[in-house]
């Protein structure tokens, strides 16, 4: 048994075999599951993607439009409604969301053309049809997917709007007002165009997220993912997985830094690529 | 006819712990292609008055009285404070232009300077893109920037304080207005960059006919550019004049105060004012001083708001009521009732004493 895993040798050496291997693309044997770990992660990206990229991308659309109307409205009843309500969604922990969810859509709502599958990704064989497998993921999808993006969309639009609030109290919007620029051109150019920065920040900070997945949402609705690959690794003691997934959120999240960085150039001009 | 006119101009700011009345009853006037300066310590109200003309006053300050009215060639009156919002914003950078104090952050950094010189172009004129570009070249050659060419595409953060205040200058003027506020336009830039700032703006005043208002604490600036300067103290004028009635002949014991307590040595400016306080800087090295502090706006004392720190005040009259601000020689105003006796260029040193 020992030697089957290299616990004979001593740890340094452990150590440069396994950094030897991950250069190589080898993460090693699941434990529990005999399979080469990257090949476990490879058929967990696409779930998850689908999860979290539409998440983020919808939270964006969003997000961004109602950070911008809740700072054009800044201190109006319409937007002080708005904002607590996503201050309430944004506090909602998850699991209670996403289990509420269940009952009314999966539950409540059975038998109705509203009822939507309780959890998984598909319920049907595999020699369906391809058209049909589709529509079954995507009704599959809609739960996790509304659970994921709400909180982001309210982390989103609340980081908008503070952003924004911070810069309209600078001086060159009290410029671009002394120059005649009604109040939609303060806000949407001037001021908007700044928030930019912050923005790509946090854009940056949310990839690791993006292939990482949402431990919490895809435990809920049984959804085959990098989530929930983890949370299954570490109740197994699957090591060689649970490495090479922090190993790949390390990697990401470097990723996601370079890329806000690469970024930076394109949105501030006083930062460039040297 | 003034080209503007504000009469009793009322800005407030209702805040948590009051109402904080900054601008109380302030009454100005400029004429067509003259120079005002507005002159006062820090907090006495000048820059909310500039703001308020704009009606740019941040919440929660509040225009609550007066009137602010722009007159053009042909007659016609607008009254700024009444005036609905859209078309307050074709006065806005086309008939009236806006200096800041702060040229390092009163550009926007993510903008390029050509960008934002026509920005203020295609505001207020119906042109292409191309057209307001050349305009901006064009103001950019008319304040003289080195190279201009190359400077429309460069972003604000490239150029220094001085480079920065030319472009602001540039994009004020972009229009062609009929009045320019500037904010105090040099306090942030230092000595030098500060009179080729003052000269620039004295050879525009002159080639475009631009009337000028003129914010400031310097006494020097107001010396070398004003035609007529009006001395501002807690909210409300206290002194106007021509400039260089006002310079030979104080007659309120603030502008007194003020006067006396500039540094004499080394000032242009100072030669020329320096009639009024000639023992000032030579009897002794010592600046002298207005003795207090400029009262806060919730605890403007009755009656004159000068007499605590006034070295003539005579109680209990100072105390009572607000004196009005008359007429004590042609185009001189003053809010004072001994504005007579002070006047008195003798008086006028034993008040220094008196002060100092």
């Amino acid at each position: 048994m020992k030697r089957i895993y290299g616990l004979d040798r001593p740890w340094h050496e452990g150590y440069l075999r396994w950094l030897g291997n991950v250069v190589r693309g080898d993460l090693g044997r699941s434990f529990s599951r005999k399979q080469p770990v990257t090949t476990l992660i490879g058929e967990r990206i696409g779930p998850t993607f689908l999860i979290s990229g539409t998440a983020l991308v919808l939270a964006w659309l969003l997000g961004v439009p109602l950070g911008l109307y809740a700072s054009a409205r800044s201190g109006m009843a319409d937007e002080r409604a708005t904002s607590l309500l996503l201050y309430v969604l944004y506090s909602f922990p998850t699991f209670v969301a996403a289990l509420f969810l269940q009952i009314v859509f999966s539950v409540w709502l059975r038998g109705t053309p509203w009822e939507l599958p309780l959890f998984g990704m598909s319920d049907l064989p595999a020699d369906a049809g391809w058209a049909a497998w589709a529509v079954d993921v995507a009704r599959h999808a809609i739960l996790p997917i509304t659970c994921q993006t709400y909180v982001s969309l309210a982390y989103d639009s609340r980081f908008i709007k503070a952003n924004m609030e911070e810069a309209v109290r600078q001086d060159y919007i009290r410029t671009a007002r002394a120059k005649g620029a009604g109040t939609g051109r303060v806000l949407f150019h001037h001021a908007f165009r700044n928030t930019l920065i912050p923005l790509v920040t946090l854009l940056g900070l949310s990839l690791p997220g993006l292939i990482g997945g949402s431990v919490i949402i895809e435990q809920i609705f049984t959804w085959p993912g990098m989530g929930r690959l983890f949370f299954e690794s570490i109740r197994e003691r699957d090591y060689p997985t649970i490495m090479g997934l922090t190993l790949m959120f390390s990697v990401l999240t470097l990723i996601g830094q370079l890329l806000a960085d690469l970024l930076y150039c394109l949105v501030d001009p006083r930062v460039s690529v040297e | 006819m003034p080209l503007l006119e504000i009469n009793n101009l009322v800005t407030t700011f209702h805040t948590p712990a009051g109402r904080v009345p900054a601008v109380d009853g302030v009454s100005l006037s400029i004429e067509r292609g003259k120079t005002l300066g507005l002159v006062g310590e820090s907090g006495c109200g000048k820059s909310v008055t500039a703001m308020s003309i704009l009606r740019l006053v941040a919440a929660p300050g509040v225009i609550e009285a007066g009137e602010i009215l722009l007159r053009d060639a042909s007659g016609g009156v607008l009254n700024l404070v009444t005036l609905p919002e859209p078309r307050l914003r074709e006065v806005r950078g086309g008939r009236i232009g806006m200096i800041f104090q702060e040229p390092m952050t009163s550009l926007n950094p993510v903008f390029t300077i050509g960008d934002q010189i026509a920005e203020a172009v295609l505001l207020h004129r119906d042109v292409s893109r191309a057209e307001a570009r050349g305009r901006a070249l064009e103001m950019l050659e008319l304040v003289r920037m080195a190279d201009p060419k190359r400077r429309l595409d460069e972003y604000p953060h490239q150029l220094s304080g001085g480079m920065r205040q030319r472009v602001v200058i540039a994009m004020a003027l972009a229009c062609e207005p009929d009045l320019i506020i500037a904010d105090e336009p040099t306090t942030a830039l230092d000595v030098t960059i500060q009179a080729q700032i003052l000269d620039l703006l004295a050879d525009l005043r002159e080639r475009l006919g631009t009337a000028i208002l003129l914010i400031t604490h310097d006494l020097g600036v107001v010396a070398e550019t004003c035609d007529d300067v009006a001395v501002m103290y807690a909210g409300r004028i206290v002194e106007q004049a021509p400039a260089a009635a006002l310079f030979a002949k104080p007659r309120h014991p603030y502008t007194i105060g003020l006067l006396a307590a500039r540094p004499d040595r080394g000032s242009r400016a100072g030669q020329k004012a320096g009639r009024a306080g000639e023992n000032a800087g030579h009897a002794t090295a010592r600046l002298r001083t207005i003795p207090g502090m400029v009262p806060a706006p919730q605890h403007f004392p009755a009656g004159c708001r000068f007499h605590p720190r006034c070295a003539f005040a005579r109680l209990p009259e100072c105390a009572g009521a607000m004196p009005e601000l008359r007429e004590v020689a042609t185009g001189h105003f003053v809010r004072c009732p001994y504005a007579d006796a002070l006047g008195e260029p003798r008086r006028s040193d034993s008040a220094l004493e008196g002060i100092a």
